[in-house]
């Protein structure tokens, strides 16, 4: 009977997979774009959160699970007894209104991809992997009139923002003693910036239909690389309460920009340092009965102290988000059918790290989420679906409604 | 009992599967299609025009150099030359002007057919030239031509005068003869017969040339006229013994017509024609307008004896680092002073700009230091309707911002040579046809002057020092 089971949980979980692995791979041919909200500034936030931090409304500095490990805080993988990869992807509908228009577009994004290594089972783990941490993938497009002489030049201007800043953390979890777990990342970050903005002088042409002036492109590229460091700390207790926390310090971001005129030989190129702000997350998890887990989390970034960029600085603001929700986690009942799978509702609310139109950008989303066990709980299939709503048409000028699907695959293997 | 298990045991599977299949119909749903709409002005608000200067304008008229380059294309000689031009051309305050010289080898005539016995004055029914007239000059309407009734030809007034030498060849394009005699002149219209033009020849002429057995040079050229019996202006192309292209450029043109100014001799016992066919013929070329060597008198863009002028712009005031949208090379054509067939005008940039006036290259020289951007084709000098030649010059003028080459290059007007295959669209090579435009120069006004019009942009980024 047992194996019976097994055999049916393994073929679950491949056809899980090819479900998974068919969505990143058809969705990337036939989506682009993020909110438009990403074309300016330092991007949209993106979140270490899995897909079992999403259902429940993106919260897991407390998490302390063997078995289902979150990595938001380092400190909590102390608990591994087992090596662990957890991967995860999204694909997300948004659709971005303003007063004349709206636009829709599709996207995939791998945001996180983590491996968590115990070296003393339950007590001291290292870990690596990749995140982002900053995301924009916009295009614009807009017609405008250009006098020269006596011609009007028909003129389409288009921009392009695409790009991401990730990092690469390299981490410690230590659990000294019972009731406290510590952890360290040393992250290197890096990324690019590229921002393209193009003038089409679509009308006169020529009998044959070349316009008559040449294209317009301005490219600008920019590349960071920095380092920064994370402390976290897990404080476990005797009873069902957690709490946990990490502090990032303030870091530098060195940018080399290269800018060209596309046609014109010479570059300009710039170097300059932004000075990221102090960043400090705080979460609790209250574990109500066997099953039921309420929890929420704090995120803080100081960017009003952001320096490095006057473009930038001028619009920026404390980036804040609190979020909240729970989580009934999977059960092993015999026959126990639909109850036996982890449910999770949350919601969480987001002050951006800058403004936009003038006014503060206010971020909501509310999520559920489910997932299944790999056998012998050697991993999860998680899996969220959650809504948010960005910006506000009348404050911002446009908001964008994001629908989001988020996979997150958890796999555990004696390694070690 | 086991089946009741089985079924049993595949529920929960059953159920997950079904829950899974939901999932992605509910992300399907989602998806909607899953295909972006296409950029829009939503978020183009949030976009600020880095690039501040756009489409900046900058008219520049002065040159730094310019030369009136001259062309020898030393493997076609004017004496071996396809054409020969008889005529007088007044253009505004030069002239062109050309006669015809021809040399007979009287001791080669005689043979078993035309012996002295049969080649005697009773015996010779008619002596004439022949002609025979390209089909550009054969149709070319004149107004002078309209009011004389000589429709469709160029009236001239033809002499035939005998030199009292043969004529070198190596002389020309040279003076004409001085010493020389007439032997005959006759009206326009007079033995015309379509293209071809018959000089008559009194037999006794004929019959002193063959009693002397020696070579003879022989001269025609156009008779200026007195009162109303004048030759209407203007250059007039005429086969010579080295035609090549005799099928397409000679209206009813077959084997049996002699090339070049051929003498007809014709008997009446055998009734035989005799052709004496000349051994050497050229154009003279003696009055040959130069080339403006000051750009303020005007520029000039010739075929058959080559002139391409090569300009450079002062582009001083144009800024480092621009992207031009649009450059446009104009020149204004005059019309009044422009003559000559159809020619393509090409425009290249010309490697190591010359400084002086007046440069002298071979053909292959040119093409080794042309690099073609753009041209027109089949352009009339003398069309007075579309006299604004407009060239695009934009990729030359970018490269020339971006200091892709060492030394400085111009830009050289040319016509349709062989190494620009996308203009040389006609079957004859610029050799042929005397084509020649006048454009106005640098000290006309504002609209007539040759000038270049580059519309730019330029960001800010190339000031800019730090973040």
């Amino acid at each position: 009977m047992n194996r019976r089971q097994s055999n049916f949980n393994v073929s679950l979980v491949l056809r899980s997979l090819i479900c998974c692995s068919l969505l990143t791979v058809v969705l990337p041919v036939l989506t682009y774009g993020q909110t438009p909200f990403a074309l300016e500034n330092l991007g949209q936030k993106i979140d270490s959160h899995d897909a079992r931090m999403t259902g429940r409304g993106s919260w897991g500095m407390a998490v302390f699970d063997s078995v289902n490990p979150g990595f938001l805080n380092i400190a909590g993988l102390s608990a591994l007894r087992h090596v662990g990869l957890k991967f995860t992807g999204y694909g997300e509908r948004v659709a971005s209104d303003y007063a004349d228009g709206s636009r829709k577009t599709f996207r995939t994004l791998t945001p996180d991809l983590r491996v968590g290594l115990p070296v003393i089972k339950g007590r001291l783990a290292v870990t690596a992997g990749f995140r982002v941490d900053r995301s924009m993938q916009y295009t614009t497009i807009s017609d405008t009139l250009y006098d020269v002489g006596e011609e009007n030049l028909v003129t389409k201007e288009e921009m392009v923002r695409e790009g991401t800043i990730f990092e690469i953390p390299l981490g410690v979890a230590w659990r000294p003693i019972r009731q406290v777990a510590l952890g360290g990342t040393l992250g290197m970050r890096r990324g690019t910036i590229k921002e393209t903005f193009s003038q089409f002088f679509t009308e006169p042409t020529t009998l044959g239909g070349i316009p008559l002036f040449l294209t317009n492109a301005r490219d600008q590229n920019d590349e960071f690389t920095g380092l920064a460091t994370t402390y976290s700390l897990l404080w476990l207790g005797s009873g069902p309460l957690r709490f946990g926390t990490s502090y990032t310090p303030s870091h530098d971001l060195d940018v080399h920009r290269t800018v060209t005129l596309v046609g014109v030989g010479s570059r300009a190129k710039k170097e300059f340092t932004l000075r990221m702000p102090t960043e400090l997350r705080a979460g609790l998890e209250f574990e109500f009965t066997d099953r039921w887990i309420l929890g929420g989390d704090y995120q803080w970034q100081e960017f009003s102290r952001f320096s490095g960029s006057d473009e930038w600085s001028v619009a920026l603001e404390d980036e804040e988000t609190f979020s909240f929700g729970f989580e009934r986690k999977s059960a092993h009942v015999r026959r126990g059918g639909w109850n036996n799978l982890p449910l999770r509702v949350g919601a969480s609310f987001r002050h951006w790290a800058y403004q936009v139109g003038g006014a503060p950008i206010k971020e909501q989303t509310y999520s559920v989420g489910t997932g299944f066990p790999f056998p012998r709980q050697m991993g999860y299939l998680d899996m969220a679906l959650s809504y948010s709503l960005i910006g506000d048409q009348a404050e911002n000028g446009l908001e964008s409604h994001v629908w989001r699907f988020t996979i997150s695959v958890t796999g555990l293997e004696r390694w070690w | 009992m086991q089946g009741k298990g089985g079924i049993s045991n595949r529920r929960p599977e059953v159920r997950i599967i079904l829950t899974i299949w939901s999932l992605g119909c509910v992300l399907g749903l989602l998806a909607g299609g899953c295909s972006s709409d296409q950029a829009n002005l939503v978020g183009a608000e949030l976009v600020e025009n880095p690039i501040s200067d756009a489409l900046e304008t900058l008219t520049i008229y002065d040159l730094v150099s310019y030369s009136a380059l001259g062309i020898e294309d030393r493997g076609q000689p004017v004496p071996d030359q396809e054409v020969l031009y008889l005529g007088h051309q007044v253009t505004g305050g030069d002239s062109t002007s050309s006669v015809i010289l021809v040399n007979y080898d009287f001791g080669d005539v005689y043979d078993e057919t035309f012996t002295p016995e049969v080649l005697t004055s009773d015996n010779i029914s008619s002596v004439k030239i022949q002609l025979l007239m390209l089909r550009h000059y054969a149709t070319l309407q004149v107004d002078e031509a309209k009011e004389l009734n000589a429709e469709k030809v160029i009236p001239k007034y033809y002499e035939l005068r005998q030199l009292d030498e043969p004529f070198v060849e190596d002389d020309y394009p040279g003076p004409r003869p001085a010493n020389d005699r007439l032997v005959h002149w006759l009206l326009p219209t007079e033995h015309t017969e379509g293209n071809t033009v018959f000089i008559p020849i009194d037999k006794e002429n004929l019959l002193d040339w063959l009693a002397s057995g020696e070579i003879m040079g022989m001269m025609i050229r156009e008779w200026e006229g007195v009162g109303s019996q004048t030759s209407s202006p203007g250059l007039l192309g005429l086969s010579s013994r080295d035609m090549k292209h005799a099928m397409s450029q000679i209206d009813d043109f077959n084997e049996d017509i002699s090339l070049g100014p051929t003498i007809e001799v014709s008997l009446i016992e055998p009734q035989v024609t005799l052709f004496i066919k000349p051994i050497a013929d050229t154009s003279t070329f003696h009055n040959i307008a130069p080339a403006p060597t000051d750009p303020a008198d005007g520029l000039m863009l010739r075929t058959c004896l080559r002139n391409y002028p090569v300009l450079r712009f002062d582009m001083s005031g144009l800024p480092a680092n621009v992207f031009i949208n649009r450059a446009i090379l104009t020149v204004v054509k005059d019309a009044t002073s422009s003559f000559g067939p159809a020619e393509a005008i090409v425009v290249s940039e010309f490697i190591d700009a010359v400084q002086t006036p007046v440069d002298i290259l071979s053909l292959v020289e040119l093409e080794s230091r042309v690099h073609q951007i753009t041209g027109m084709t089949s352009l009339y000098p003398s069309d007075d309707l579309n006299t604004d030649l407009s060239f695009n010059v934009t990729t030359a003028i970018q490269r020339f911002v971006n200091g892709v080459y060492e030394g400085e290059r111009g830009l050289v007007l040319s016509a349709g040579e062989d190494f620009f295959p996308n203009y040389d669209l006609t079957i004859v090579d610029p050799d042929f046809y005397f084509v020649r435009f006048n454009f106005f120069g640098t000290a006309a006004d504002d609209d007539l002057r040759p000038r270049l019009e580059i519309t730019y942009s330029i960001i800010d980024d190339f000031q800019e020092v730090g973040p």
